[in-house]
């Protein structure tokens, strides 16, 4: 008897408990939302549709940490400031200037093809910026340095924009082609909504063809398995790095644009949420993995959207909404107790490790 | 942009006021310093930029016109990032400063954990908070700046009850001191007057209301009292008109304001309730002019509370006709001030033992972008 309990893993018999004690709550949750069917067809496609849509904006997000990541190993936590400076400064300069002269409303393809331009513009100087100023002259020290310095860099350019632009919340203005809904998988879909998938769809499939099929997105590939190598290969190194930080921050300002056309407004402190989202979302998926990062993203956004409900409404949970964050890193800790390297992510190799 | 060269100028006015007209003062008068420490960072920082916006025109208008008993104002101003623990530190900080008075701060929950510091400290403390617990801690050294929630809820559920005829309700408001203080009063106030009443919790910050607003679906409630700050407010009507849902929407000052309808545009449309304050009462107007003239905007509710609050104080210092914080608070405690008194306090204004304000409100009505006030109510 004594030798049996010796050979017992304490640990990972805690780690089985919270399993099986979060998989019986789900699945008991789910059953018995679905025996008491509080909520029509629709309501429950709504869900769908909202999750996607926020899961895409947390998509383009994730990318940027996970790219960071992938060649640096690094977290960087200002990229959530990377997400908020290009619609910030956007909105402030083009997008509330254009619907006061009511510019927006009369050509609104060519408003926010330039707002979702110069939002892409801005966030990559601050990124580029970021990295050539705090992050590069770290590049030999102990990760823990440029962990610390990356939540500095977020404080600074929050405060940055809160000294510049003000700390009051700022109005995104309606784009009358984008208001209203149009019928579609037999319900009501807001249109911001579709834009938000649609251009997030556009977005990684030109990424991925960046990433995949161009000279410096091989360039980044090469970085990101082994820099050394890659330098004696004749690729410069610095400037694939800030390649990568351009393109995470070029998806992380169109996010910002999608995030203003559905909840129409701004301020100096929104990237701190999505940006922990989107960092789970990169989690999730896999950090160091592009596709990994999309459907973290999306997963993150369906549990979020859906999870209350399904999960927690029929247990008698009370302000059981509330609780989505918990569901979303309760989901993350499940994902990573069954598979710690994410659901798309590799096991990392001794060098990253 | 306008609002920072708003700001730049109001500092550059108080710069020529301190440099050229404040010689007189300087010469025989010892400034007198309050404290401004509210939320300029974080969730709040809106919120708190009104407040610190109304208390500075307040403190350059009355520097202009002389100071306080002859004695210009110097000013200091802390930070509570909206977090109540940091808040306590910023009063202690402030406590370091020996003031007169301290004017915040405005969230309910940082309120609630930094008063007892300065009531050790003997400080006076005018706030922007309307939780009534607050008002409940026998703290004679605090003072609001509007009524509060136990002042004005009962009122409103009263005219959903007789003049809508409303049955039921669902009150949505922010999980914290603040929201869970007027869901308590509204909750109370319902059974009173045999409105159903059903409450959803929503998060400081939030900004996707897809989960509330199905539940609210399902309830069948005829009425949404909205109970969040301006940002929230606005995010939940956008999305609510944006799907289409129509209900009566009621609430109360962060609803009304003109930061909610800025941020909320046309989904404001037809929402109406009771406001602590309003622009568009007529001897507000001036100061909301000359409000958004300087800083670009036009005046919330807090820059309002603020600005009140600075002139609160003067008249009561006058009154005593010293700065002595034991009089001036027995003074506020004792004696009504009005309009012929002091102009820019607005409204006849009486203090409560408990810090509390017995003063009118406005019912309003949100109509072409705008406040419209349909009546004056009387405190009675």
């Amino acid at each position: 008897m004594k030798k049996l309990f010796a050979k017992i893993d304490y640990i990972d018999l805690f780690l089985w408990l919270i399993r099986a004690v979060i998989i019986i709550i789900v699945i008991w949750g789910t059953v018995a939302t679905i025996l008491d069917n509080p909520y029509s067809r629709r309501q429950w496609t709504d869900f769908v549709i909202f999750g996607v849509a926020q899961g895409s904006m947390y998509a383009l997000i994730a990318i940027g940490y996970t790219l960071v990541y992938g060649v640096l190993f690094m977290i960087n936590f200002a990229h959530g400031e990377f997400f908020m400076s290009g619609i910030m400064t956007s909105t402030v300069f083009l997008a509330g200037p254009m619907a006061a002269t009511g510019f927006l409303n009369r050509h609104p393809i060519i408003s926010l093809l330039i707002i979702a331009l110069f939002s892409m513009l801005i966030s990559i100087g601050v990124a580029v910026l970021t990295e050539r100023i705090a992050y590069k002259p770290l590049r030999k020290a102990p990760r823990l340095v440029p962990l610390i310095t990356a939540i500095g860099a977020s404080l600074f350019w929050q405060n940055f924009y809160r000294g510049m632009l003000g700390s009051n919340v700022k109005p995104f203005p309606q784009v009358d082609i984008l208001a209203g809904s149009i019928p579609l998988l037999g319900t009501e879909v807001l249109k911001t909504h579709i834009a938000v998938v649609l251009v997030t769809i556009v977005m990684l499939i030109g990424l991925n063809f960046f990433i995949m099929r161009t000279k410096t997105g091989k360039s980044i590939r090469a970085v990101s398995e082994d820099k050394d190598v890659a330098a004696l290969m004749g690729i410069d190194v610095d400037r694939a790095i800030s390649i990568t930080f351009a393109t995470g921050a070029a998806m992380a300002g169109i996010a910002g644009v999608l995030f203003a056309l559905v909840f129409r407004q701004v301020h100096f402190y929104m990237g701190f949420t999505p940006g922990i989202k989107a960092f789970t979302a990169a989690v999730l998926g896999g950090i160091g993995s592009v596709p990994g990062a999309a459907l973290g993203g999306l997963f993150l956004g369906l549990v979020e959207s859906i999870g209350p409900s399904l999960f927690l409404q029929s247990l008698g949970i009370p302000a059981f909404n509330q609780l989505k964050d918990v569901i979303a890193f309760v989901m993350l800790v499940l994902v990573l107790i069954f598979r710690p390297q994410g659901i798309l992510g590799e096991p990392l190799a001794e060098k990253k490790a | 942009m306008l609002r920072r060269f708003g700001l730049l100028g109001v500092l550059a006015v108080l710069g020529i006021v301190v440099a050229i007209g404040g010689v007189s003062f300087a010469q025989d008068a010892e400034p007198i310093e309050f404290g401004i420490v509210c939320e300029l960072s974080g969730h709040g920082a809106s919120h708190g930029a009104h407040w610190r916006d109304g208390i500075l025109l307040a403190f350059n208008e009355i520097n202009n016109a002389g100071g306080i008993l002859g004695r210009p104002i110097e000013y200091f101003l802390v930070d509570t990032e909206s977090r109540p623990p940091i808040s306590i530190a910023a009063m202690q900080y402030a406590v370091s400063k020996d003031p007169f008075a301290v004017f915040g701060t405005i969230y309910s929950s940082s309120t609630i954990a930094n008063m007892t510091t300065l009531e050790e400290a003997g400080i006076i403390q005018l706030v922007g908070s309307t939780s009534t617990s607050i008002y409940e801690q026998g703290n004679y050294n605090v003072f609001a700046t509007s009524p509060i929630n136990r002042n004005v809820f009962p009122w409103i559920v009263r005219w959903m009850a007789t003049d809508l005829g409303v049955g039921k309700v669902v009150m949505v408001y922010t999980n914290d001191e603040m929201g869970v203080d007027g869901r308590d009063i509204l909750s109370a106030a319902a059974e009173e007057f045999g409105v159903e009443f059903e409450g959803i919790a929503i998060q400081t910050g939030q900004a996707d209301f897809a989960g509330e607003l199905a539940r609210i679906q399902q309830m069948g409630v005829d009425t949404i009292f909205l109970y969040g700050h301006e940002e929230e407010n606005a995010r939940f009507m956008i999305q609510l008109r944006t799907l289409g849902i129509d209900l009566q929407v009621i609430g109360y000052s962060p609803l009304l304001s003109a930061l909610a309808l800025n941020l909320g545009g046309e989904a404001m449309e037809g929402v109406m309730g009771a406001a602590t304050w309003s622009y568009k009462y007529g001897p507000i107007q001036g100061f909301a002019n000359m409000f958004q003239l300087l800083y670009g905007e036009v005046p919330s509710h807090d820059a309002m509370k603020g600005y009140v609050a600075v002139y609160t104080l003067k008249t009561a210092i006058e009154a005593v006709g010293a700065f002595d914080d034991e009089a001036v608070r027995a003074w506020l405690h004792e004696n009504t001030i009005t309009t012929e008194m002091e102009p820019n306090v607005f409204l006849d204004t009486s203090y409560r033992e408990d810090g509390t304000v017995d003063r009118n409100f406005f019912l309003v009505k949100i109509e072409n972008g705008e406040q419209i006030i349909v009546q004056v109510i009387s405190s009675q």
